[in-house]
């Protein structure tokens, strides 16, 4: 098993009970539909490394229990994200009203610049859609999170949700935007990105030294 | 897997009601009335489904097979003179072998003294079960309205509908919610004041107990709150197999809440040696998947382990957590 990678991402995976999130994650991760699946009790996590702008990211995924009363349990987790998932179903305006509280319990407990990306999932489910897509795209817009519509059913879209938000949190990195150093950024470096800082390449550049400012 | 559990007690309701009318000339047999359909050649003999035909019983099977038709004919006379067997050491050294699958019901409900509160609510079931839909669960959240529903508890109840029919279920979950030796009411109601308890207890246990392994897990920043949840909520369902996970449940009929505090240790005791070497990825894949597969030892061998572990808690005085403290009395 290849455990090298650049970045080390916390990423959770947020919203109301039914909404799909483990199904989000096993499809994520084992590329197909968990069809027996059973309601989280607590936490669970998955893991996965993916390709990003050339940077092998590996996404520690931290799903949570969607039950109201799981919350006091699951809250303690949500320390040091980068990333999340904010989880509602397209067939279900309840699950699209209790994302405000979601949004502000992940803001203020994982960290200020948490990444967030909105996900409507069951797309599958059309006909019985409750909130269209331009509300939850609004909505998206009004709070600063990127949207994508999901199923984790047929599996569209779910690589792109995780992928998109690795790709914006890779971005605020490069632009300085986020410091991977600061306590509590839910970044890491990896095996290979120490491999490449030790390099002799990278330590003795070529050309003139050059200062910061 | 468990979660196929609910289809697996439907299929065997199929199952007994369809498959004994026969082949008399003229009747047309539909294939779930044919006992010859391949689909009862892939369920075992628990009720669950399985992708393929299963092989036929290896040498050992038949002989344990053997021994649990004995067994049964001795639990068929125990239960017939519950009062005088009732926690007898007889009674005890037999459920640590393990009830025998066509009595397990019924023993648990003896265990339980399910007929008790049966007897002392009579009238009650009908009125909630009209109230709720039919439905022990939903039945039981109008019953116990502090503990009402809580995800976790669909597969306890599940677990008892396969050995018991549905009022006794109810009552069954009732006394598990409710008894003083269970007591699973804290573990569901806002707050999970006894899980909290309990996990904190078991990080003491494994603090003296085996301290290295508690190093290294906090290292990896493996809490017990990661890993123990599913075993303190719904004693090992999902996370052994189900073998094992039957055998715990006898046993923590029995026994009640120590089963909990002793099994927690005895997993991370025995799998020690593995678990030193193992990343935080690689711990969660053990103790959540790898073990609900298969346990690398005998059931017998781990109710053995089990039982050591017992003693060795109760030595120590280590076998419960302290008890809730009070604001009021202090």
């Amino acid at each position: 098993m290849s455990e090298s990678y650049d970045f080390l991402f916390k990423f959770l995976v947020i919203g109301n009970a039914g909404t799909g999130k483990s199904c989000l994650l096993h499809q994520f991760i084992e590329k197909r539909f968990k069809d027996e699946s059973n309601h989280t009790i607590g936490v669970e996590f998955g893991s996965k490394i993916i390709s990003v702008v050339n940077k092998m990211v590996k996404l520690q995924i931290w799903d949570t229990a969607g039950q109201e009363r799981f919350r006091s349990v699951t809250r303690s987790y949500y320390r040091g994200a980068a990333g999340a998932l904010l989880v509602y179903d397209i067939t279900s305006r309840e699950t699209y009203n209790a994302l405000t509280t979601w949004l502000s319990d992940a803001r203020m407990l994982a960290s200020q610049n948490i990444v967030i990306i909105l996900c409507g999932n069951k797309k599958d489910l059309d006909a019985d859609r409750e909130v269209t897509f331009l509300e939850a795209s609004r909505f998206a817009q009004e709070n600063e999170l990127m949207f994508l519509e999901t199923s984790a059913l047929t599996g569209e879209n779910v690589e792109e949700a995780f992928v998109q938000c690795a790709r914006k949190i890779l971005n605020k990195i490069e632009s300085g935007e986020l410091d991977p150093e600061r306590m509590g950024s839910g970044i890491q470096y990896g095996d290979a990105a120490l491999r490449q800082l030790r390099s002799p390449r990278r330590a003795q550049p070529q050309g003139t030294q050059e200062c910061g400012c | 897997s468990f979660s196929e559990l609910d289809s697996a007690v439907v299929n065997q309701r199929i199952y007994t009601c369809y498959c004994f009318q026969g082949r008399q000339g003229g009747v047309e047999i539909y294939p779930w009335e044919d006992a010859d359909y391949s689909i009862y050649k892939v369920i075992d003999r628990f009720g669950f489904m399985h992708e393929d035909e299963l092989p036929a019983p290896t040498a050992h099977e038949e002989k344990l097979k053997q021994q649990e038709i004995e067994r049964a004919e001795k639990w068929l006379k125990m239960v017939k003179k519950w009062d005088k067997y009732k926690n007898s050491d007889r009674m005890v050294k037999r459920v640590y072998k393990g009830i025998p699958l066509q009595l397990r019901g019924r023993a648990w409900a003896l265990m339980l003294d399910v007929d008790r509160a049966k007897k002392e609510n009579e009238g009650k079931y009908e009125v909630f079960i009209h109230q709720a839909l039919f439905h022990v669960l939903s039945a039981y959240s109008v019953y116990n309205t502090e503990v009402s529903y809580c995800q976790g508890m669909s597969q306890i109840a599940a677990l008892l509908l396969m050995y018991m029919n549905e009022e006794d279920a109810f009552w069954a979950l009732s006394q598990l919610l409710t008894n003083q030796k269970h007591a699973m009411h804290g573990f569901f109601v806002p707050g999970f004041p006894k899980l909290q308890r309990f996990q904190a207890h078991h990080d003491q246990i494994i603090s003296k107990l085996v301290p290295k392994l508690k190093k290294h897990l906090d290292k990896e920043q493996m809490s017990a709150g990661i890993y123990s949840t599913k075993w303190f909520l719904q004693c090992f369902i999902d996370r052994t197999p189900f073998t094992l996970t039957l055998r715990l449940w006898d046993i923590f009929i029995l026994e009640g809440e120590r089963l909990l505090t002793a099994m927690s240790y005895t997993i991370l005791k025995i799998h020690k040696k593995r678990l030193l070497k193992m990343s935080l990825e690689e711990l969660r894949e053990f103790l959540q998947e790898r073990i609900a597969q298969t346990f690398f030892y005998s059931d017998d061998m781990i109710v053995e382990q089990l039982q050591a572990s017992m003693a060795e808690l109760r030595k120590m005085k280590l076998d419960l957590p302290p008890p809730d403290f009070c604001p009021l009395c202090g």
